[in-house]
């Protein structure tokens, strides 16, 4: 930070007193300096106030009750070292969790993003009442996500969904959704990419529009196809929205909690399926802390979900960086 | 570098008030200065308090009462409890929540240090009882309704399967799940669209009230479900209602069981008192004087609820005077009479008015003496502080023998394996 050291407003007075004038001037640019070298950092203080108290703080202290045998209610029962991971490591829900974490990752977020890009292109062409249909994809995104899984819970209900209504007019059988882990991922993806896919497809829109149209234009003269053109143009020129995409996506599908967890039968009571075969991780750690009132294990889950969400965020920001580069 | 500082601080001290005063939104007590005193009162459902709030504010000038409904209240509850603020004035738990609070009793009021027992204008006692602690010395909460237990069955759906449609008549089918089981397969074998009862779940959680213990021994609250044949009897019974196709399948609590209940796909559910309520609602009016209620196998109890007053209260002595009031036996006659909640105090569920009580969308069935009699010999149940824990483990299981994933037997083995898990043993 370079300024010069002068400011406007310190006109001398006439002083007939020159050492109580010099040491005016001595405080005063005292004052200035610690003005222009500190007020920077005094205007970007809040923003570090308040993460550490509401992040950094909460972060830690997660930390440390993760050591502990804690009580939700009465705290603090004893250390216990590593023993809570210990037993997280060897608990089979928690793998199990994490496979339904995983399976949805790859089928919600994955599916999700590939409609956003497909409704993205779609809304780039030239239509009649563009806002409109731009404005109608975040609509899924604004609606609450409970009443959206309340929904959708009914949609694929096993005796009275209108899914399996129409699966039974192609003659297939009625699907029990929530009884089997295919079905029921495949179900709770659903609700996943209908809530995201609009949010998604605007920021990739958005994108899309700043890509030179010339670029287009040649391809277009060239004689490539509409696919060609969208897979080695308009997604390699997107490909930092795409990335940063893919890494936010990652955050918010590695702790997806409400979808299963109101497509569950038994609501927030459930575990996420009569085998818990659609609990997710948050979903587990929902059950622990809350259900069970056990926080050491849920705060345990909790760092554990941080360090997974930060390492497949950045296999999956290495992974987009090459899928979208096509030089 | 103390100028930087001291700034510092006010910042910080600036952001610590936006803090504050954000949650102190949450809830919690107030006054205003005219010497108002406001009492929030959060409860878990709809305890049909609103007209009464409006009587209790006009009879007690200067106190306004704020109504709050959390669903998941137990789970909001514990945070406030552990952070020792924005808990309510008095708050409402169900039977099935209240012993999971029981180990931190501290938190609460000890009511009996406000006068209240169980001599003056007495509840059912083992009703009472599980809302002490420490042998009845520490009154952790008061009664408000009941559950009972009763049958509610649809008289047309009978009558198609030649079955009594007489409440009276219908209660003498079955004196046990075993004979409620033959009924509904001598149902099935007449009606064909239509299952006999709504699902076995619900027919689960009722038996699990008749029974001294379920999950845990009193003697030391130790995991005792896996040596408890009554229990694995008990579900058997019901998860072989799903094998046999008398029940239907349709989960408890959920839309597809509305459904079901409104469109007369299921001829049966099990109804505690507070349940008609809901029937009556998801059935919907074209469905008046369809359903009648008979009484369960086996009496019982399924639910009701209590009201606490947390330590952390502004105002603990008004808290107390109202919850006292509200869980009183006037008020739970009000309430038996306008909404059907069966009441905590023998007195009122005793009271000629009461027994005498019927509803003309249940085909004036005497709902008040069925429910009665459902609780009035009942034996105080022990629950251990991790039943609600465990609970999910066996309704579960019920619904893996619904989806057709397990047998029965299977189902309950696992139950057994992950009810262990769950309770640490």
């Amino acid at each position: 930070m370079t300024v010069t050291e002068t400011r406007p407003g310190t006109e001398a007075p006439m002083a007939p007193d020159p050492g109580r004038h010099h040491r005016r001037r001595a405080w005063r640019s005292r004052l200035t300096r610690f003005d222009l070298r500190y007020t920077p950092y005094l205007f970007i203080l809040p923003f570090f106030v308040i993460f550490g108290v509401f992040a950094l703080w909460p972060l830690l202290y997660t930390g440390w009750m993760s050591f502990h045998d804690w009580a939700i209610i009465e705290g603090d029962q004893g250390w216990t070292g590593l023993g809570n991971y210990q037993d997280l490591f060897a608990d089979e829900y928690f793998w199990n969790a994490l496979l339904n974490t995983g399976l949805l990752l790859v089928l919600g977020v994955g599916g999700e993003l590939l409609v956003a890009l497909w409704l993205a292109a779609l809304l780039n062409r030239k239509l009649s009442g563009s806002a409109f249909w731009r404005a109608g994809i975040v609509l899924p995104h604004i609606v609450s996500v409970v009443a959206v899984s309340l929904v959708f819970a009914q949609l694929f209900g096993f005796q009275t969904g209108i899914f399996n209504d129409v699966l039974g007019l192609v003659g297939i059988d009625r699907i029990n959704w929530q009884a089997n882990r295919w079905s029921a991922i495949i179900a709770v993806s659903t609700i996943i990419i209908w809530r995201w896919a609009g949010y998604f497809g605007l920021i990739f829109l958005a994108a899309m529009q700043g890509v030179p149209r010339e670029l287009h234009e040649a391809a277009m003269i060239d004689g490539a196809s509409r696919r060609r053109i969208f897979w080695s143009i308009t997604v390699p020129s997107i490909r930092p929205t795409i990335i940063f995409s893919v890494v936010m996506s990652t955050i918010i599908g590695m702790q997806t909690f409400a979808e299963p967890q109101l497509f569950d039968v038994q609501g927030t009571e459930g575990t996420g399926g009569s085998d818990r075969q659609f609990q997710t991780l948050m979903m587990y750690l929902y059950e622990k802390g809350f259900r069970e009132f056990n926080a050491g294990y849920a705060a345990t889950l909790a760092w554990v979900m941080f360090l997974l969400i930060a390492i497949v965020s950045g296999i999956n920001y290495a992974l987009s960086r090459r899928i979208a580069s096509k030089d | 570098m103390k100028y930087h500082a001291s700034q510092g601080i006010r910042v910080a001290a600036g952001a610590a008030v936006i803090a504050l005063t954000a949650s102190a939104c949450g809830g919690g007590s107030s006054d205003s200065a005219d010497g108002t005193v406001t009492l929030t009162v959060t409860t878990h459902v709809d305890y049909g308090y609103r007209d009464l709030y409006k009587e209790y504010e006009k009879s007690h000038p200067g106190v306004k009462i704020k109504e709050v409904l959390i669903e998941d209240l137990p789970k909001k509850l514990v945070t406030q409890l552990a952070a020792n603020r924005g808990a309510s004035d008095v708050v409402g738990l169900g039977d099935d929540i209240i012993g999971k609070f029981k180990p931190s009793n501290q938190r609460f009021l000890n009511l009996a240090d406000h006068g209240v027992n169980n001599t003056d204008d007495p509840w059912v006692k083992w009703a009472y009882d599980y809302g002490t602690v420490d042998n009845g010395k520490y009154v952790m909460g008061m009664r408000t309704d009941l559950g009972g237990l009763g049958i509610c069955y649809r008289t047309d759906l009978f009558k198609e399967a030649g079955l009594p449609t007489d409440p009276e008549q219908v209660s003498q089918l079955w004196p046990t799940w075993d004979k409620f089981t033959e009924t509904g397969e001598k149902f099935r074998a007449k009606v064909k669209d239509a299952s006999f009862t709504a699902n076995t779940g619900d027919v689960w959680v009722g038996m699990g009230n008749q029974h001294k213990e379920t999950f845990f021994a009193e003697s030391d609250d130790s995991f005792i479900a896996d040596k408890n044949t009554t229990l694995e009897q008990n579900f058997l019974t019901a998860a072989n209602m799903s094998v046999e196709k008398v029940s239907g399948g349709y989960p408890p609590f959920s839309p597809e069981m509305a459904n079901a209940l409104k469109n007369g796909k299921a001829a049966t559910a099990v109804c505690p008192a507070w349940k008609l309520d809901r029937t009556k609602e998801a059935s919907g009016p074209e469905n008046s004087g369809k359903w009648s209620v008979a009484a369960a196998p086996q009496g019982g109890n399924w639910g009701g609820s209590y009201l606490l007053v947390p330590k952390q209260s502004k105002h603990p002595k008004e808290a107390v005077e109202l919850a006292r009031w509200l869980t009183s036996s006037e008020v739970q006659k009000k309430l038996f009479l306008s909404k059907g909640y069966l009441s905590s105090h023998p007195a009122v569920y005793n009271d000629p008015e009461v027994q005498a009580k019927k509803d003309p969308y249940f085909s004036d069935a005497p709902t008040g003496k069925i429910f009665a009699e459902a609780v009035d010999s009942m034996e105080p149940i022990y629950r251990g502080t991790k039943d609600s824990d465990v609970a999910s483990s066996f309704m579960n299981a019920l619904l893996r023998v619904e989806q057709g994933k397990q047998k029965p037997e299977a189902a309950w083995d696992q139950a057994i394996d992950d009810a262990k898990k769950v309770a640490g043993e």
